[in-house]
């Protein structure tokens, strides 16, 4: 007999064993992110054909690709169990809790893996010449949380619906749009060496636990 | 092969469900109540309600009006323990194409809090004939194979109530022996039963039979 | 009600015209002050609105919460509109430029996206109680970004706007005729939008009543 890693008390933990495992094995969400990734900085790339980038203009490139790899990628969650008709099963088997929450750490650790590449690829083509590294990771990580739990639940949200995948997109830009406004600011800060404004770090926190507080209000309905 | 546990008396009862959509009336002043070892059929002509009856049963649509209540030993259900008193076939309810037959298995019994015992589980896929493929993505699975996980996966969630929507679906004469074998064993295990059926052959399988008529309301018979 | 409506209306109006003196700095423009601050306030106010009634949509499922919901997001986006217009206005002949793309007219933008992709999230949904559902939980996301982008982060950059009235110090620096007067314009807006809410609501619940009972039902037979 075979050992079988779907070994666990805890829903939370099968079920993003499960995601994983999934993930892994059909590589869907993964290759569209990393290819829209890459398709959209080599393209900036070619088209600047070496001429610098001010601090602020990367920083806005950034997150712009980091937030769209996110529209491209982040919906499976939800869109690929609606068509495979699994949604419901879970829905009788576990406890919307459970199925949300496996969820978003889902998309948080694939989103947070987009931003590194992200980073990574930027830091091939163009020069990104971080000077207040606490500063640049902090602002990643912060934002991209936020992000990741907005997009899953505009995820449950925009399955329900037929149609096309834009609508996913619409209703996450005017909700994320406080968050990139200000993590694009706080990254030019890194970016360029200057202090951070405290009430934008406080700003990005609060953001991120109001959602917190939200995500537990509505997850029974989701 | 199972547990030694005490069996849960359970009763799913449900009053005066009225269904209606904005264009259309489906059915009112629905009543029933199945109890541990009793089978109920719903039948009635396509159309007549009957996956919706069970949906709602199943608390995956909400009626119009009416209740629906899951006692557990004579105590009223909360919402988490009238989840986790029913489990469900359907052609609407399937399974994960990433993950292979015995994984399927594995996941939705664990998540119905029940400790995962491989041998159980692979004897289980055994009495449908799934033993072979066990270790095969269930993407791969023909429908006749995948309505046999879904057999099997129920059998090892095991719980108090089992709603059946057109259970016999895509099976083969041999297929059905199988599973009716599993279903007269469900019976005999206090299991309480609801079946949905076009089929007037399965539905004599049941005690009582409540069909659905094309007009909207309900003989029982 | 409407005589109320229709006699603040008229008092309001005779002010701005007749009553108010020319603010310090901004001249005779603090008229569109009357009108576009009450209107801001109450786009802002019909998120608040609509997403109460999403939550206790959410909780009862009764379908009248729904509409209720449905309705001030519908004024509110017409509020939004005349807000950012009258802002615009403003910002012409007070600075030179329609739009430049001032912290508080960003906010105001996603305001505007965020009513046009609830509707846009009511219209993708066929199923009755599945659009109610999910709108109900988006207004009630929207609801929470709302306070960020009005009150939090206009106030953390350099701002053309005017300060607000509700500023940091607590006081209202405001002569007081422009107070009063400012204050019976919100009062008016206010009232108009509860007002035409409720109308909104009974024409579609006469609507819903319409329609069920136009088309054909199949009657259960007693039997």
């Amino acid at each position: 007999m075979h050992r079988l890693f779907l070994h666990s008390s805890s829903p939370v933990l099968l079920l993003l064993a499960k995601e994983f495992v999934s993930e892994y094995r059909n590589r869907y969400a993964c290759s569209v992110i990393l290819a829209f990734s890459v398709i959209t900085v080599t393209s900036i790339s070619i088209s600047l054909a070496n001429s610098a980038l001010s601090e602020e203009t990367e920083s806005v490139l950034l997150w712009i690709i980091i937030f769209f790899s996110a529209m491209a990628g982040l919906g499976r969650v939800y869109s690929t169990e609606k068509d495979n008709n699994t949604l419901s099963t879970l829905r009788i088997y576990c406890c919307p809790q459970a199925i949300v929450f496996s969820k978003i750490v889902f998309n948080t650790v694939l989103l947070l893996g987009i931003a590194c590449l992200t980073v990574l690829l930027f830091a091939a083509f163009f020069t990104l010449r971080v000077k207040d590294w606490v500063l640049f990771t902090v602002t990643i990580w912060l934002g991209v949380s936020g992000m990741a739990v907005v997009s899953t639940l505009m995820a449950s949200l925009a399955a329900e619906a037929r149609g096309t995948h834009a609508l996913f997109t619409v209703i996450n830009f005017p909700l994320l749009m406080p968050l990139l406004l200000t993590v694009t600011d706080l990254t030019t800060r890194s970016l360029q060496g200057v202090p951070a404004d405290f009430d934008q770090v406080c700003l990005l926190i609060g953001f991120d636990l109001m959602i917190a507080a939200v995500t537990i209000l509505v997850v029974e309905w989701l | 092969m199972d547990s030694i546990t005490t069996p849960i008396m359970a009763q799913i009862k449900f009053n005066n469900i009225c269904m209606s959509f904005p264009d259309k009336l489906l059915f009112t002043n629905v009543n029933g109540s199945v109890s541990s070892g009793e089978c109920l059929a719903l039948t009635g002509p396509n159309g007549s309600g009957k996956s919706t009856m069970i949906k709602i049963l199943a608390r995956l649509l909400r009626q119009s009006s009416g209740e629906v209540s899951i006692t557990l030993n004579a105590k009223n259900a909360s919402d988490t323990a009238y989840r986790s008193a029913i489990g469900m076939i359907a052609p609407y309810l399937e399974y994960y194409n990433m993950l292979t037959g015995l994984e399927n298995i594995a996941l939705f019994s664990q998540l119905r809090g029940k400790a995962y015992c491989g041998r159980q589980a692979l004897n289980l896929l055994d009495k449908v004939d799934l033993r072979s493929n066990a270790d095969r993505l269930t993407q791969t699975y023909s429908t006749g194979m995948k309505q046999r996980l879904k057999w099997a996966v129920l059998a090892m969630a095991d719980p108090p109530i089992w709603l059946l929507d057109e259970p016999f679906a895509y099976l083969d004469d041999y297929g059905r022996t199988l599973v009716l074998e599993m279903l007269t064993d469900a019976q005999n295990r206090q299991r309480a039963i609801v079946i949905a059926t076009n089929d007037a052959k399965e539905a004599k399988l049941a005690q009582t039979v409540l069909t659905l008529v094309k007009s909207g309301t309900f003989i029982a018979r | 009600m409407l005589i109320i409506l229709g006699a603040l209306l008229l008092a309001v109006n005779y002010a701005v015209f007749y009553l108010l003196p020319p603010m310090e700095g901004l001249g005779y423009l603090s008229r569109i002050a009357v009108l576009h601050i009450p209107v801001a306030w109450v786009s802002v106010l019909g998120f608040a609105v609509s997403a109460f009634w999403a939550l206790r949509y959410l909780r009862k499922n009764n379908r009248l919460y729904d509409i209720k919901s449905a309705v001030a997001a519908t004024l509110g986006l017409g509020f939004c509109i005349a807000a950012t217009v009258s802002g615009a206005i403003f910002a012409r002949l007070a600075w030179g430029s329609f739009w430049n793309w001032d912290p508080r007219q960003t906010s105001i933008t996603i305001l505007l996206l965020t009513y046009y992709a609830y509707y846009g999230l009511r219209l993708a949904v066929e199923h009755e109680e599945t659009k109610a559902r999910v709108s109900a939980v988006y207004s009630v996301m929207a609801a929470s970004t709302v306070p960020f982008l009005v009150f939090i982060m206009p106030r953390q950059q350099f701002s053309l706007h005017p300060s607000p009235v509700i500023n940091q110090a607590g006081k209202i620096h405001m002569d007081i005729v422009f107070s009063i007067v400012l204050a019976g314009a919100i009062c008016f807006c206010t009232l108009l939008f509860f007002y035409m809410s409720r109308l909104l609501v009974q024409k579609r619940i006469a609507g819903r009543k319409n329609a069920e009972q136009a088309s054909p039902r199949e009657e259960g037979v007693k039997i």
